[in-house]
């Protein structure tokens, strides 16, 4: 084969591309719908699971929760599997039109929604800001249509794409002792700079729809900000309440209590003894070398700097020019978008990790003069996968989550 | 014309204009999206990872998460556009985790499974050989048929970004396909 020309690239791809399809065995669709039933039937397992810890254990944090007991153990194995979105969506039905799970059955058992049912639901919903007028017009509550609240993590989605209302999480929890277990979902709203919360209580409204049956808080994101909720060990909703909404790395450490709500009782903090796996101080910072040979490495090391373990991450950042290329990743520039591009596992109090990306500046003699001055740089940061487990993911500290590395023309010459 | 492999695709046209497989309908079920667009996608991964058991793995879990939210995914503008990035996302971070390429490399020099022939064999070679960028950008550009704009989209990188992987991994291409070409006519001399 000769060196080619565009012509003969394309009749070469073409040729290529026709055996490489007829060289393919790809799996039956059948067992795709196998792979994700078996998924949905592993998440049913892990909250009955977690039902049967909670009725026949006191578990260690369920001792913390009630009792103060400073152990900080972690919830057993089924419990800490983490839940990813693409898991908790998969708990809804899947065909349009089809009666949520569980509804069909009728009778005397309350029905409670998932995640992905309550996903394009109509709901009737407290305001957002309730006694603020119209800055709750661009969170229309009468009724909601609740939008996918949890990014898509391995495409790299860094924000919602849809809106204005989010539904961000659902846990299934009995809200009285002896009680029935009840849905209660985690929905927010942006109708400013910052998002406002609130916690719902949501069960079938008997016509194969949805209908909020209690509200739980409204947060208020500049004193009483609800941030995030969990399962009760025993009885009850854990509430995540920060001194105010976090606007970014700015504004310092934003300080938390954890409530927990119980049907027509006061809200008891409990603070001191709920279990905070997830909440932590993730901390990222980059150094850059140079190789020797036109290319760089920037190393970015994420560390667990708080007193908890940590969920899993996602590392977000984008470089500043085309003259910056970036090997490993497929990196934004930062005038364009901001996106995920790698994920990292779950962090150990103490523990870090690295990730090296190859950075490729052009030669200076393309820079501009801005560029002469300042270098050619990259940044992003660092996060706990919002939303995706039945704990609560805090990062308290967002001051030092950040990270920059940078190429100047004094490192070149 | 650029030669375009998904299966709907129209004899004549403008490359882009014919890329995704099919019109998304309201109606349109997962089985039938699956089966118009599995192969397409395996192969384009194959071409990519270099390893065809690898790439029918990463393009069913690609597909297992469109269907855990085809109710979202379906409604989409283009679903196969969203399969297609998760599923290239998949390979990508599988490749960079477990150093396919390097251990794809090596395969090729003891090669055990059925190979396609001739000049796929040199072309296999070649986009083996050459940077993860370029070579997703080639693959994305003859094999799937999508624009500069379509494939700077699905990257999130800026058109001007792919037309410099496009050139940069035609040429390197070019050069590792006269060098086996070379060699082809050393070992026939």
């Amino acid at each position: 084969m000769s060196t080619p020309d565009e012509t003969q690239f394309e009749e070469a791809f073409a040729e290529f591309a026709h055996a490489a399809e007829l060289m393919v065995d790809p799996v039956d669709s059948a067992v795709i719908h196998g792979r994700v039933r078996r998924r949905r039937t592993t998440k049913g397992a892990m909250a009955a699971a977690l039902a049967a810890l909670i009725v026949a254990v006191p578990a260690a944090w369920w001792l913390q929760e009630s009792k103060g007991d400073e152990v900080d153990l972690p919830p057993a194995d089924e419990t800490t599997a983490e839940t990813t979105e693409e898991e908790t969506a998969s708990t809804g039905s899947d065909q349009p039109g089809e009666v949520p799970e569980g509804q069909e059955s009728g009778g005397d058992e309350p029905v409670l929604p998932t995640f992905a049912d309550l996903v394009g639901a109509e709901l009737e919903l407290p305001q957002f800001l309730p006694g603020s007028g119209e800055f709750n017009d661009a969170c229309p509550v009468g009724p909601a249509v609740l939008a996918d609240g949890t990014p898509d993590w391995e495409s790299g989605e860094w924000s919602m794409p849809d809106g204005p209302v989010w539904v961000l999480k659902v846990v299934h929890t009995a809200l009285e002792e002896g009680g029935p277990v009840q849905a209660v979902a985690l929905l927010g709203c942006r109708p400013g700079e910052g998002l406002v919360r609130q916690a719902v209580v949501v069960a079938g409204d008997g016509d194969g729809g949805w209908e909020v049956t209690d509200e739980i808080l409204v947060g208020d994101p500049d004193g009483f900000a609800l941030y995030d909720i969990a399962p009760a060990a025993t009885t009850g909703v854990l509430l995540m309440v920060l001194d105010h909404e976090p606007t970014g790395g700015g504004d310092g450490p934003v300080g938390y209590e954890i409530h927990r709500y119980r049907t027509g009782q006061d809200l008891e903090v409990v603070t001191d003894s709920a279990y905070l796996w997830g909440v932590t101080d993730i901390a990222a910072s980059m150094e850059t070398a140079d190789n020797g040979d036109g290319t760089w490495t920037a190393t970015l090391t994420v560390t667990n700097a708080g007193d908890h373990e940590s969920h899993r991450l996602q590392v977000a950042a984008c470089r500043d020019s085309e003259l910056l290329d970036v090997e490993e990743v497929t990196m934004p520039l930062c005038s364009e978008d901001y996106a995920g591009v790698d994920l990292l596992d779950p962090l150990e109090p103490g523990e870090s990790v690295t990730v090296e990306w190859t950075l490729t500046p052009a030669p200076v003699e393309e820079w501009s003069e801005d560029q002469n001055a300042a270098g050619l740089y990259l940044n992003g940061s660092v996060r706990q996968m919002v939303y995706s487990v039945d704990g609560f993911v805090y990062d308290y500290d967002p001051t030092n989550s950040g990270f920059a590395g940078s190429v100047t023309a004094e490192d070149m010459a | 014309m650029t030669p375009t492999r998904d299966s709907s695709a129209p004899p004549g046209g403008e490359p882009g204009a014919v890329a995704e497989l099919l019109p998304m309908r309201p109606s349109l079920e997962f089985d039938d999206f699956y089966a118009a667009n599995v192969r397409v996608i395996t192969g384009q991964i194959y071409a990519y990872t270099g390893d065809r058991a690898e790439a029918e793995d990463l393009v069913a879990e690609a597909f297992c998460r469109a269907l855990a939210r085809w109710r979202k995914v379906r409604e989409y503008e283009n679903p196969t556009a969203w399969v297609r990035r998760v599923a290239w996302n998949l390979a990508t971070s599988h490749l960079r985790r477990r150093g396919v390429v390097q251990r794809f490399l090596n395969r090729q020099r003891e090669t055990h499974e059925q190979a396609p022939d001739g000049d796929r064999v040199d072309l296999m070679r070649a986009l083996a050989g050459i940077g993860p960028h370029h070579r997703k950008a080639v693959i994305l550009r003859y094999m799937a048929g999508l624009t500069v704009a379509e494939i700077a989209e699905q990257e999130g990188v800026a058109e001007a970004t792919v037309r410099s992987w496009l050139t940069r991994g035609k040429a390197a291409l070019a050069g590792r396909l006269a060098v086996e070409d070379e060699r082809g006519s050393d070992e026939h001399a």
